[in-house]
C-alpha cells in the first residue's frame, strides 16, 4: 500500500479489529428482531382499519343501510390493497454493497425515485378511491332522504378538504422525486 | 477454515484501521462510529459469501465499507450542509477546537472537511488520504481516473494552501504538492 499524505493519519485507530463473526451474527440476530416489530405495527395498524371497516359493513347489512355497507365494503377492499401493496413493495431487497460506489448511490436513489413515483398509483390511488367512494355514498343516502342540494349542503367542504389533502401528499411525493431524479442526471454525468 | 472466514481474517488485519478511520470521518459521534464500523463489518462479512475475485480484495472491501457509510449518512436526519470540493475555499474549522492540539487538531480539519463534502468528493477524499492510486480509486468510486485525479488535484491545492499559511504551527505538509 501506500503513503500516507497527512502525516498522523495512519496512525490513528491503528490498532483497529474486525468484529468476531459470532458477535455479528447476534447483531443480525436483533436487527430481523428490529424490522419484524415495525412490520408488526404496520400490519397491526392495517388489521385495526380492516376490523373498523369490516364491523361497519356487516353492521350496515345488519341494520338495512345497504349503501352505508357497500361504502364500507369498499373501504375495507382498498385498505387491503394498500397492505398488500406495501407488503409486497417493502419486502427486503437485497442490495450487492459491492459495487462501486457511483452505481450504488445511483441504485439507492432510483429505489426511492420509483418508489415515490408510484406512490398515487398504489398508495394515494386506492385510499383515494374508499375514500371518495364513501363520501359519494353517503351523499347517495342523504340524498334520498332530503334531495340532492341538501346532501351537497353539508358535505362539499369535507370532500374539498379531503381532495386538497391528497393533492398535497401527491405533489410533497413529486417534488421529492424530482429532486431525486436531478441527484441521478448528476451522477450519470459522472461515471 | 472456510473461505468466508478466510477472506474476513485477511481482509481484517489489512483493512481494520483503514475502516475505523473512514467510521470516525463520517460520523462524528464516536459511539455511532463504533456502530457504523460494525455495520460494516457485518456487511463484508456477508459479502464474502459473494466473492469470487471479481475484483481486488482491496477494491471489494472498500466498495462495501464506502457504501455501508454512504447509506449511514443518507440515514442520518441532520448533518452540514454539503458543499463541493470546487466551491471549498478554506478547511472548515474543528467542531471543539480548544480541546484539540497539533496533529490531533489537523486530522479533526480534515474529518470536518470529510463530513462537509458531498458522494463522491469525500470518498475520493477519504481514499486518497489511505495513500490510494487514482486508478485504484476510481475502481472504488466507479468514477473515471480523470475525474478522480481532478478532485486530488482540487484537494491538494486546498489542503497545502491551508498547511502553508504562516499562522499555521501544524507539521509541514510538503506531500501535498507532490
Amino acid at each position: 500500500m501506500s503513503q500516507f499524505p497527512i502525516p498522523g493519519w495512519a496512525a490513528d485507530v491503528a490498532d483497529a479489529q474486525f468484529t468476531d463473526p459470532v458477535l455479528l451474527n447476534e447483531r443480525a440476530t436483533k436487527f430481523e428482531r428490529t424490522v419484524k416489530r415495525r412490520n408488526l405495527v404496520e400490519y397491526a395498524a392495517g388489521a385495526l382499519c380492516l376490523i373498523a371497516f369490516g364491523a361497519m359493513s356487516i353492521g350496515g347489512v345488519v341494520e338495512g343501510q345497504l349503501v352505508f355497507a357497500a361504502a364500507s365494503a369498499l373501504c375495507f377492499v382498498c385498505v387491503l390493497v394498500v397492505l398488500w401493496q406495501l407488503q409486497k413493495r417493502g419486502s427486503y431487497e437485497p442490495l450487492r454493497p459491492e459495487d462501486n460506489c457511483l452505481s450504488h448511490l445511483r441504485d439507492q436513489y432510483d429505489r426511492q425515485y420509483k418508489a415515490l413515483r408510484s406512490v398515487p398509483l398504489w398508495y394515494l390511488g386506492p385510499l383515494a378511491v374508499g375514500v371518495f367512494g364513501f363520501h359519494t355514498a353517503m351523499i347517495a343516502q342523504f340524498a334520498m332522504i332530503g334531495g340532492l342540494s341538501k346532501a351537497l349542503e353539508g358535505t362539499w367542504q369535507t370532500i374539498a378538504t379531503t381532495a386538497a389533502f391528497f393533492g398535497f401528499v401527491w405533489w410533497l411525493n413529486w417534488f421529492a422525486a424530482r429532486k431525486l431524479k436531478k441527484q441521478i442526471d448528476q451522477i450519470d454525468a459522472l461515471s | 477454515m472456510s473461505k468466508q472466514t478466510d477472506l474476513y481474517a485477511k481482509a481484517g488485519e489489512q483493512f481494520a484501521s483503514a475502516l475505523a478511520r473512514l467510521a470516525r470521518a463520517v460520523e462524528r459521534d464516536r459511539d455511532k462510529a463504533r456502530d457504523l464500523e460494525q455495520d460494516m463489518h457485518a456487511a463484508l462479512w456477508s459479502s464474502f459469501a459473494r466473492f469470487e475475485n471479481q475484483c481486488a480484495l482491496k477494491t471489494w472491501v472498500y466498495r462495501v465499507a464506502h457504501n455501508v457509510a454512504a447509506d449511514h449518512v443518507a440515514k442520518a436526519t441532520r448533518g452540514p450542509k454539503r458543499v463541493p470540493l470546487e466551491e471549498i475555499g478554506e478547511l472548515p474549522s474543528p467542531i471543539n477546537q480548544e480541546a484539540e492540539t497539533g496533529q490531533s487538531l489537523v486530522l479533526e480539519q480534515v474529518r470536518s472537511l470529510i463530513r462537509q463534502l458531498p458522494f463522491p468528493d469525500s470518498q475520493v477524499m477519504l481514499l486518497w488520504l489511505e495513500g490510494e492510486s487514482t486508478k485504484a480509486i476510481a475502481e472504488v468510486t466507479g468514477l473515471s481516473p480523470s475525474a478522480v485525479g481532478v478532485r486530488v488535484h482540487r484537494l491538494k491545492r486546498l489542503l497545502a494552501a491551508h498547511f502553508e499559511a504562516p499562522s499555521n504551527e501544524t507539521p509541514s505538509h510538503k506531500e501535498f504538492a507532490s
